[in-house]
């Protein structure tokens, strides 16, 4: 797929109302599990977007459903405004599945042209395309070799090279830095930085959640089957009030010299934080300067996601 | 489906194929099993080894083979050896052992796909659910294809090669094997699509063969007994030994207890509703007899006597058109004799063959009780008187019986034929050097008549050719004795009636591997990977 067919800014790439699935029927009063119950949620294009979630939240159903590979669900989705599994779709769809298991009998290369022709590429598109992929991926001196020889994390990449060989506008990543090493996991970064600077879609459900705060545009956080919250990553990662000073040394008078000024006084490594309000940060700034304490730099600390995460899933609803 | 999808799909099962590792293995036996055809020439008069190293004669290679040597005449030798050894390894070996392992080999192929890891990719692709089966499907259909047809292909050319011996026919056995497997293949996929699991489905897929190789061989059985079976033939004595007035015309179903009807319908529902895996070995038989062509043989059905292959010399003259069957061209012996000619290139006559079929039945004197069967030796006496009562002998005809020690056994005068004793008549016409051959078969007698101008034949010559022609006549033996596989082998045919009918047994096999087909179609669709 070409830059110029994609589809326009802000558009829905992909769009879900009120979706919900229960695994195993209710049979002889038995209750069935209930997987997703009435997710909704709207990505739009050139968005990477990270689905968190404890397991069994949810998110790998929500992703099968929307890949056609769950079926037998309420409310509606839609991926380019058509049902989930329609083969128009599809084609505009690149997915790289959690634990999945490649062809072994197939060399890299193998598995990459299979799949890109499966996806309805081309020969020629998926020779001019190969050797970048490969380069991108780190793949280019394995290709060759059989798939059953590789490492988890050159399958991976090779999962990842598979997933975009036909250039797709929307790409489904489920735990995509699973079993790289940090090198490859920065490479992976890099790779889902350049797709979204050409206007493709990213969808991220990964439990590293420092990954998903690096990349991700706009998180939703999932549990028992329930949207819990959506936002940007600044959204999701409030203030916590408390600002970082960094110092150039520590006085040992420094507990005396903000007497009075905040809460939550606590030492940290090249200074300390308190919560503060905007007040008190200037009487503090005002003490350390008249008692020549060197101010590096002062900033307000935020939740990590990791923090907003654990915060959000343990919550009582 | 799109071009590049079809052949991405097509590419991954032949790789898939290629590197299954029992596939090499059974490329390896193939070529084992292949390879005698290339050092062993089955030649006309005897079986020569290494390409000369050490020679059998046929009628030892016979006696190993547990076939009476004198079933079969010495022209055949060649090709009942050569048919034997093809049967052996197409039909017995790889039709059964080699699609069992063929089975246990492929049957992997769709619980993998379905595993999870595998079945995520494969199924979030743009291509139906029914095309990735399919493809799993046809994966280990093209399996058992490579096989089949480098294993018929090659036995072909080598005995092409080494021996001379052409039979295009041979090559239909190809097709017959991948026909079976395609429907054990089915059944085996439809299992794996409901249980994900390769055991069950080489298990299953093998309860299934052999159940319906028991089924349909039960039912053969079931169907002979009922035609012409031992039961009935005791019934029939009995009934003889009864007055006519007695006899019931058929009470089988009545008399049958409630059981025996029950299983019998149950045999019947199992019978029709499984595949006929049974009769690959037949279709494969009448397919070749097919592309060989009619047969030039002369057949009695009543007499149950064939003449299959007649000197070349001789040309059937009598009578001029007679009705073709599958088996070659039918004539009533009883009714109207059969006659060949050898004519010399100006259209003289040389020789003539007659065949003539009578009835062994004689009134008794008084003209009650059972009617006396003529012996052999009876009816020779009979046709000796017949010659010479008519004048036409210069010489009294000579009564040669088989075990007079003088004659002796000998191609002019064989000690069997078609496994008859016959008694050899002989006499000189005017022109004519003439002999006959008389034997008896069930309730018939046969006379052969040879008369043979003898300035233009020498003794030796004589006697080659009517050897040859006796050597060439078989006898069917009575169908109560029949092999009920031979027996069911005779009534399956392209127009027999339903229950034995090519069309019918290949058109309800077809209808069970697309109903699995079907069958794993829909368990596939409503999976949730």
């Amino acid at each position: 797929m070409t830059a110029t067919n994609r589809n326009q800014p802000g558009d829905a790439v992909l769009s879900v109302r009120g979706l919900g699935k229960t695994y195993g029927k209710r049979w002889l009063g038995k209750k069935g599990f209930r997987a997703l119950d009435g997710v909704s949620l709207d990505v739009t294009r050139g968005t990477v977007f990270g689905l968190l979630g404890p397991n069994g939240a949810g998110k790998t159903t929500l992703i099968k459903i929307l890949l056609g590979l769950v079926r037998g669900h309420e409310g509606e989705a839609l991926l380019f405004g058509r049902p989930p599994g329609d083969p128009t779709s599809r084609r505009r769809i690149g997915f790289l599945p959690e634990a999945h298991r490649l062809p072994g009998y197939l060399t890299g290369r193998q598995v990459v042209r299979l799949f890109g022709m499966m996806s309805g590429a081309t020969e020629s598109d998926i020779e001019h395309r190969m050797p970048r992929l490969l380069e991108l991926v780190g793949m280019q001196q394995s290709a060759d070799r059989k798939v059953r020889e590789y490492s988890k994390g050159m399958q991976q990449r090779i999962g990842l090279a598979q997933a975009l060989i036909h250039g797709p506008d929307l790409v489904f990543l489920d735990e995509p830095t699973d079993g790289v090493d940090p090198v490859g996991r920065a490479a992976i970064r890099s790779i889902v930085q350049d797709l979204k600077h050409d206007g493709v879609t990213v969808f991220i459900n990964s439990h590293l959640l420092m990954e998903v705060e690096l990349i991700c545009d706009r998180v939703v956080i999932m549990t028992k089957g329930k949207v819990l919250r959506e936002g940007s990553v600044d959204e999701l990662t409030p203030r916590t009030g408390a600002a970082h000073f960094e110092l150039r040394a520590i006085p040992e008078n420094l507990d005396r010299l903000l007497e009075g000024i905040g809460t939550d006084f606590r030492l940290a490594a090249s200074g300390f934080e308190i919560k503060v309000s905007d007040d008190e940060m200037q009487r503090a700034i005002d003490r350390l300067r008249a008692a020549n304490v060197a101010i590096r730099g002062i900033s307000q600390r935020r939740l990590t996601l990791e923090e907003s995460f654990i915060h959000l899933v343990k919550e009582p609803r | 489906m799109s071009s590049p999808t079809t052949r991405a799909l097509l590419e991954d099962a032949f790789y898939q194929v290629l590197d299954n590792k029992i596939f090499r293995l059974l490329l390896v036996l193939v070529l084992a099993l292949i390879a005698p055809a290339y050092v062993i020439d089955f030649g006309k008069d005897e079986v020569n080894l290494l390409y000369g190293w050490s020679s059998i004669s046929y009628a030892d290679v016979l006696r190993f083979l547990s076939v009476p040597a004198g079933s079969i005449p010495a022209i055949d030798f060649q090709t009942k050896v050569i048919q034997i050894y093809q049967s052996l390894l197409v039909d017995t070996l790889v039709g059964n052992m080699g699609m069992a392992v063929c089975v246990s080999a492929t049957a992997f192929f769709v619980p993998h796909m379905l595993e999870k890891g595998s079945a995520d990719i494969l199924f979030s692709k743009p291509v139906s659910r029914r095309t990735l089966l399919l493809s799993r499907y046809f994966a280990g259909v093209l399996f058992v294809a490579i096989l089949s047809v480098i294993l018929i292909v090659g036995i072909y050319f080598g005995l092409l090669v080494v021996s001379g011996y052409h039979d295009p026919g041979f090559l239909w056995g190809a097709f017959t094997l991948i026909y079976l497997f395609a429907i054990l293949h089915a059944f085996s996929t439809a299992v794996g699509v409901f249980t994900r699991s390769t055991v069950a489905a080489i298990l299953l897929t093998l309860v299934m063969f052999m159940t319906s190789g028991c089924v349909h061989g039960i039912w053969h059985i079931r169907e002979w007994d009922d035609d012409v079976g031992l039961s009935r033939v005791v019934k029939t004595q009995a009934q003889d030994e009864k007055s006519e007035s007695e006899a019931t015309p058929d009470a089988d179903g009545e008399s049958k207890p409630w059981i025996v009807r029950f299983l019998s319908g149950a045999l019947d529902v199992l019978h029709y509703t499984l595949p006929k895996t049974t009769d690959a070995d037949h279709l494969a038989q009448m397919l070749r007899k097919a592309v060989a062509g009619p047969s030039d043989a002369v057949i009695d059905p009543t007499g149950k006597l064939t003449v299959s292959k007649p000197p070349p010399d001789f040309e059937l003259i009598s009578p001029p058109n007679p009705k073709r069957s599958e088996e070659g061209r039918v004539v009533d012996l009883l009714r109207e004799p059969a006659v060949w000619a050898a004519k010399s290139r100006d259209g003289a006559e040389l020789a003539r063959i007659e065949i003539v079929r009578k009835s062994r039945l004689q009134e008794r004197s008084g003209g009650s009780g059972k009617p006396r069967k003529l012996s052999t030796n009876a009816a020779a006496d009979g046709f000796a008187e017949r010659i010479s009562a008519s004048g036409r002998a210069i010489t009294p005809p000579t009564i040669i019986r088989s075990n007079d020690s003088e004659s002796g056994a000998s191609a002019a005068y064989p000690a069997t034929i078609g496994g008859a004793y016959p008694v050899f008549v002989e006499w000189t016409e005017s022109a004519a050097s003439c002999r006959a051959a008389i034997f008896t078969s069930g309730d018939s007698f046969f006379e052969v008549v040879a008369t043979m101008n003898p300035d233009r034949w020498s003794q030796s010559e004589r006697d080659e050719k009517v050897g040859a022609f006796l050597e060439s006549i078989k006898l069917a033996q009575s169908s109560a004795f029949q092999d009920p596989n031979d027996w069911y082998e005779k009534q399956f045919g392209w127009t027999s009636e339903l229950k034995f009918n090519a069309f019918f047994s290949i058109g309800s096999s077809l209808a069970f591997m697309i109903l699995m087909l079907c069958f794993a179609r829909l368990r596939l669709e409503r999976i949730d990977f």
